[in-house]
């Protein structure tokens, strides 16, 4: 997978939580804050794994830390 | 003279380990993660509430930002018994200027799209400590205009993740976003290429050994990048760029190195 590629996917896995978050707090927000919180917590860990499995494993060797 | 040049002196002052290991080591990322989740949670839901639906700040029929001329009329009125909301008279007097003003019809969605900016930021873990710093602003408003709320919970959580900054966003975006962009005295390769006119040497100031456009670790000085070959010699130019950079200013005088 090229670098391009697997920046795509790391940027759009991300802007998929956000979308998800923006969606689930505006439609349901402040009914069940627990049955809001799991759903953003889950497409946060998935938006991570996709994260570490693509986009971290292209970009190898980038400077960690800042 | 003397006791100013001590007094003034520059001295890196390390922090504890357990500080370094809780606000600078990503071990505890998932616990920052929760933290992150949660303020940023609560301030989506705060914007929210005032950017959609029935009781909106924004984008309704009449002029904007009426709930907000009601929030900050309730906060300079002054009671015949009992103690006003607000403490400080210079805060009452900036709130009644901005109603006298109307200012609520374009604040009101500074503050509506700001709170659903930093909850939005904050989740992704996109500049998380510049997201919580604009939230511990929001909650530091309101609890000058006498309302507590939930805001000094969400205050010392903005705080705690502001020190932790570095490692607050390293479950999210910040992990590739700022290393990418780098720090104004460390610019990242990002800025790099967007400066790549503006590098200054071709060789190491400190050893003179030859530098790597690409990775070499960089510092910012008068506008201008300056490679060092590696990080312990980026340590001594940043110590004492005018040693090193001609024209950069006086030389400090330092012992011989052996």
């Amino acid at each position: 997978m090229n670098k391009a590629l697997a920046l795509v996917t790391g940027v759009t896995a991300w802007a998929a939580v956000a979308v998800v978050a923006v969606l689930i707090v505006f439609n349901m927000g402040g009914k069940n804050q627990v049955f809001m919180f799991l759903p953003i917590l889950a497409v946060v860990a998935a938006a991570w794994a996709i994260g570490e499995l693509v986009t971290e494993r292209v970009f190898t060797g980038h400077e960690k830390g800042v | 003279m003397a006791l100013l040049q001590r007094t003034f002196e520059k001295r890196d002052l390390r922090d504890p380990s357990l500080i370094r290991a809780i606000f600078s080591n990503t071990w505890l990322a998932p616990l920052w993660l929760l933290a992150r989740l949660y303020l940023g949670y609560q301030w989506l839901l705060a914007g929210s509430h005032k950017v959609w639906g029935e009781g909106r700040w924004i984008a309704v029929g009449g002029p904007d930002g009426l709930p907000l001329r009601s929030f900050w009329e309730r906060a300079i009125a002054i009671p015949e018994q009992g103690r006003p909301a607000i403490t400080y008279d210079w805060y009452r007097d900036f709130l009644t200027f901005m109603v006298n003003h109307e200012w609520y019809r374009w604040f009101s969605w500074v503050i509506a799209l700001g709170e659903t900016t930093v909850g939005i930021l904050l989740i992704v873990g996109a500049f998380a400590g510049l997201a919580a710093l604009a939230g511990a602003f929001m909650n530091f408003n309101f609890m000058l205009a006498g309302s507590a709320s939930i805001n000094p919970v969400l205050f010392v959580i903005a705080l705690l993740i502001l020190f932790g900054w570095k490692t607050a966003g390293w479950i999210g975006v910040d992990r590739w976003l700022l290393p990418a962009l780098g720090t104004p005295w460390q610019p990242g390769p990002v800025f790099r290429r967007v400066l790549k006119g503006r590098v200054a040497n071709e060789a190491c100031p400190v050893c003179q050994m030859p530098v790597d456009p690409a990775r070499s670790p960089a510092s910012a000085y008068n506008g201008l990048i300056y490679l060092s070959c590696c990080p312990v010699c980026k340590e001594r130019l940043d110590a004492q760029p005018a040693r090193y950079i001609v024209g950069l200013g006086p030389a400090i005088p330092v012992p011989a190195e052996g």
